[in-house]
């Protein structure tokens, strides 16, 4: 740090036309700025930020031979970049620029009390002049980004992301939990607005006509690896040189060998629940996830399997191997687009769901509504198989609840209307009631189906439904409270339209990517409306319900929005940031490890010597470091200890 | 600025992080909204870099209040910034507070970027709690300028103990903020061997080498946390704690930890080890395979001792290696 001695300082105040003008007295404060020791020029001028003001800057930096520029006009979120650039041009280092906020601060709230503010415009001068003398010169730093992308989740925002990525010319890797890829979309059957299969994917900006999920070019791209599967253990490393674990869980099934012919399942002896049905039907140990599943092949569930060894035996192409180990890879990439996705809410204990056999959660529904789900696209109650004539659904169940969650789930009016209609629809005569508390359908062609619902017949009641209890014949009675009247519905099938939850392990993803978790237990943005796709960390990016709830097109739009912003630090090959970040005092620091314990982006790594080092591009200089440092081994530039000092000497100055 | 004691304006230094606070009183000009000249900004990128040094600083330098100004909690820009901030704040009011200059003339506040109304209603509440509370008696004090931290904050908090005359008797056990600590020795465990102190990087821990007894002393003031002797203790005898006793802190009272009286060389009478680390030697089951004799005497006499019983000391080979060996 320069010891203040050899500063050359140059003062311009601005009068911002007016605005800082007629209230505080800047002649005076040029004068008074001029006084100061290391100020060896001091001027004043309507309006700094034009043209004019700028050449007078840079001018009175060659005459003046300055090595310190102090701007007294607005607050620096408007003009640090401008001045910064016109120190820069004439050669001198931007960070030597400082700024005296004395339109925002001063002349604006204080209008009314000149005088005062006068002097106030002073001791804001003075702060800045006196910070300037212990500015420092800070340099920038250029890291290499690596043209490879992690995605983790295969749903439709991950297979979006990917895909656009792959488009760019981005090699991906793509990493899912399921044996198959599609997440959520592959279980909803018809997707609204347009009812088509869920296991489409929207065709690619040069393609008119759709493709189902296993014609696309995922599983053959070969710019996209996918790892079904699969988790990310562990991710370390800064935007443009990441480095990622990738956990395989064994498949028992060879990917290159299997052939999907179903022989090995006919052999299997054991049934249990099939997850992807949510129970409705069986499978065996050995399974095709679902009829479209991709990657098209068999996989073992080892915890259901009594290893009887009928499959291995039976099996043509000898692809399976009860002793397979799973996989551990290590890829290094550039940036990360998450797309973890959601879950359904379990509604257990609420409206007798698990209690009473014939209420199911909209989820079931869809199954049962899918025409190659478990019951072919037939309604039939769990209790009997009947296909049920009163059909009550509740909306809100775990949304908009303080006693679950309070967010509203957005997508499950519509996922309510959509099934009372294909009900209506397929039985005309059947009896639909949905009891809501509000009917919320901002969409394009979403309100349609409200008038066609209304239009078919479908009943609403907008209460709050008190009670339910078990009649004969395994229907139940439902109570709803509307604000004038309680309804009593006897009803054979209950739907709870649940609301959607982070999916299972998003706080563990969390840990391992040191990203943050919003109240409800999504992943948070760097900000909800300004940086709705970037997260705290350079480099990691946000796509799909992992944020929050959202429809297919928004997850769409957003996965594409993703694969773009991770896309740039790729193309531009570098990222390069000032290094106004934290320094470590070697001699000073005591190796307590405190500094890689407090700080938020894991960017103090310590070395085998017990000293920390500063990763300067994940560093964000925020400075908590320095602060919880008990022996002041730390510091950050451009914000340094004495530099602080040096504002406050200057701030609270006679 | 003169200050005739019924038209008293207090001053007051605001620190304000960039990402809201900051912002809350940029839009409080922006929107034209009022409040007392005398409250002045210091810019600081989060509120998380704002330390007790740094309020103590404006104090010193005349400031009659302080606010730590941050994000709204759980929207810190920084992730956690503001929450650490409080938690220093929080201390150091109380440490204010103890030393007779009122805890009121320092507050953290949370507002976010657009809520200058807010910002504005905060700092002339503040301004107004200041002015009751009349001008600083830290006004026109003498500015410590050492530039170690702690150093620095120790005799900073001395000074003010001297201007306002109250004693301290301030003491935080279990401190959230890691500047002071404390290692609790268990006696029975210790045997004063020094490797404590041998590790310390601050010289907290120092060892008196008496003739006849060692003692371990310890600084309150000096330890930083570091662990580093809880590390190394063979015997695990050291639990270092996360406190501030602020009495022992302004004087300066070091606490003697640990006696140890030391052993009598057998042969020629010099006090050589402690009592308790021959004891512990004696009984580790290493050492059980070397003859006591050789245990009870001094190191230089044991050294002779092995070279006469081998006959090599009349001969006159003294190496290292053979040494090394005998000792097998």
């Amino acid at each position: 740090m320069t010891n203040g001695k050899d500063v050359r300082i140059g003062v311009f105040v601005c009068h911002c036309g007016l605005n800082i003008a007629k209230s505080v007295d800047c002649k005076a404060v040029s004068e008074y700025a001029s006084k100061i020791p290391g100020v060896v020029y001091s001027v004043d001028y309507e309006f700094m930020c034009s043209e004019t003001g700028q050449a007078m800057i840079k001018d009175a930096i060659k005459n003046y031979n300055l090595n310190r520029v102090v701007v007294a006009s607005c607050s620096p979120r408007l003009h640090e970049i401008t001045f910064r650039r016109v120190v820069a041009e004439t050669g001198l280092n931007p960070f030597l620029l400082e700024m005296a906020n004395l339109r925002e601060h001063c002349s604006w709230p204080h209008m009314h009390e000149p005088e005062k503010a006068t002097i106030k415009a002073k001791h804001i001068v003075r702060a800045s002049v006196e910070r300037s003398k212990l500015l420092e010169t800070i340099g920038l730093t250029k890291q290499p980004v690596k043209p490879f992308a992690l995605v983790i989740g295969a749903g439709i925002a991950g297979i979006q992301a990917s895909l656009t990525l792959a488009d760019y010319g981005f090699d991906v890797y793509l990493v899912e939990r399921q044996p198959y890829i599609g997440g959520k979309l592959a279980q909803l059957g018809g997707v609204f607005p347009t009812e088509d299969c869920g296991v489409c994917i929207p065709p690619r900006p040069t393609e008119l006509h759709r493709k189902c999920m296993y014609k696309a070019e995922i599983t053959s791209n070969p710019r996209i690896k996918v790892y079904t599967q699969a988790v990310v253990k562990e991710l370390e490393g800064y935007i443009g040189n990441f480095k990622a674990k990738i956990l395989q869980r064994p498949r028992y099934v060879s990917e290159k060998l299997c052939i999907a012919c179903g022989l090995c399942e006919d052999v299997c002896p054991i049934m249990v629940p099939d997850e992807f049905n949510l129970g409705l039907s069986k499978r065996k140990a050995i399974y095709l996830p679902f009829a479209q599943a991709i990657p098209h092949m068999y996989v073992i569930d080892l915890q259901n399997c009594d290893k009887c060894g009928e499959c291995v035996k039976i099996c043509p192409t000898k692809a399976i191997n009860l002793e397979e180990k799973g996989g551990e890879s290590e890829v290094e990439i550039g940036t990360v687009v998450v797309a973890s996705g959601f879950e359904e809410f379990r509604p257990n204990g609420f409206y007798g769901y698990g209690k009473f056999s014939n209420v199911i959660t909209q989820l079931e529904l869809a199954r049962m509504l899918d025409p190659s789900g478990p019951t072919q696209g037939l309604i039939k109650r769990p209790s009997d198989g009947k296909i049920p004539n009163k059909v009550v659904m509740i909306q809100c169940v775990g949304s908009r609840d303080k006693a679950t969650h309070l967010h509203c789930s957005k997508i499950c009016c519509m996922i309510a209307l959509k099934h009372a209609k294909n009900i209506k629809s397929a039985y005309p005569n059947a009896d639909v009631v949905i009891c809501y508390k509000d009917i919320r359908l901002a969409g394009k062609d979403y309100e349609t189906y409200y008038t066609d619902c209304k239009e078919m017949g479908v009943k609403f009641i907008k209460g709050d439904v008190s009670g339910v209890s078990e009649q004969t014949q395994g229907n139940v009675k439902v109570t709803v409270k509307s604000e004038t009247i309680e309804t009593q519905l006897d009803v054979e099938l209950l739907v709870l339209t649940c609301g959607i939850i982070p999916s299972q392990g998003t706080d563990e993803l969390a840990k391992t990517l040191n990203l943050s978790l919003g109240p409800d237990g999504f992943l948070a943005e760097a900000h909800i409306k300004l940086a709705p796709i970037d997260t705290k960390l350079d480099g990691i990016y946000l796509c799909g319900t992992c944020v929050g709830p959202k429809d297919i097109s928004e997850t769409v739009t957003q996965a594409m929005a993703a694969a773009s912003r991770a896309a740039i630090p790729m193309m531009k090959k570098e990222v390069e940031i000032d290094l106004a970040r934290s320094v470590v005092d070697e001699i000073l620091c005591v190796k307590c490890k405190r500094c890689e314990a407090v700080c938020p982006y894991r960017a103090i790594k310590i070395q085998e010597t017990g000293i920390p080092r500063i990763i300067e591009v994940v560093c964000k200089g925020c400075g908590t470091c320095v602060e919880e440092c008990p022996v002041g081994a730390l510091q950050l530039r451009h914000f340094k200890d004495q530099q602080l000092y040096a504002a406050i000497d200057g701030i609270l100055a006679e | 600025m003169s200050e005739k004691p019924e038209a008293f304006e207090p001053v007051i230094v605001a620190f304000c992080c960039w990402w809201c606070s900051y912002g809350a009183a940029d839009l409080a000009g922006t929107s034209k909204l009022d409040y007392p000249t005398n409250v002045r900004i210091v810019r600081v990128p989060c509120s998380g870099r704002v330390g007790p040094m740094h309020v103590l600083h404006a104090f010193q330098r005349g400031a009659d209040g302080v606010i730590v100004a941050g994000c709204l909690k759980e929207q810190c820009h920084y992730v956690d910034g503001n929450l650490r901030s409080e938690k220093r704040v929080l201390i150091l009011k109380r440490i204010l507070e103890d030393l007779g200059l009122s805890e009121k003339r320092l507050e953290m506040i949370f507002v976010s970027a657009a809520m200058a109304p807010e910002f504005v209603r905060l700092v002339t509440d503040f301004s107004n709690q200041v002015r009751e509370l009349g001008p600083s008696p830290l006004r026109g004090i003498r500015a410590v300028t050492i530039i170690e931290k702690r150093e620095a904050l120790i005799e900073i908090l001395s000074t003010i103990s001297k201007m306002t005359s109250k004693e301290p008797s301030l003491m935080l056990p279990e401190l959230e903020y890691q500047i002071f600590g404390e290692p609790l020795i268990d006696e029975k465990k210790c045997t004063v061997c020094g490797s404590c102190v041998n590790v310390c990087p601050e010289d907290a821990i120092i060892l008196e080498e008496g003739r006849e007894k060692h003692i371990v002393k310890h600084y309150h003031s000096f330890c930083s946390v570091c662990k580093k002797c809880e590390e190394i203790c063979p015997e695990k005898a050291i639990k270092i704690i996360n406190i501030l006793d602020l009495r022992r802190l302004i004087a300066k009272i070091d606490k003697i930890d640990r006696v140890g009286n030391l052993t009598k060389c057998k042969i020629c009478g010099q006090f050589f080890a402690s009592e308790d680390l021959m004891l512990s030697l004696k009984n580790k089951e290493s050492m059980h395979r070397v003859s006591p004799d050789l245990l009870d005497i001094c190191g230089k006499c044991r050294r002779k001792t092995v070279l006469t019983h081998l006959g090599m000391l009349t001969s006159g080979v003294r190496t290292v290696s053979s040494l090394k060996g005998l000792s097998d």
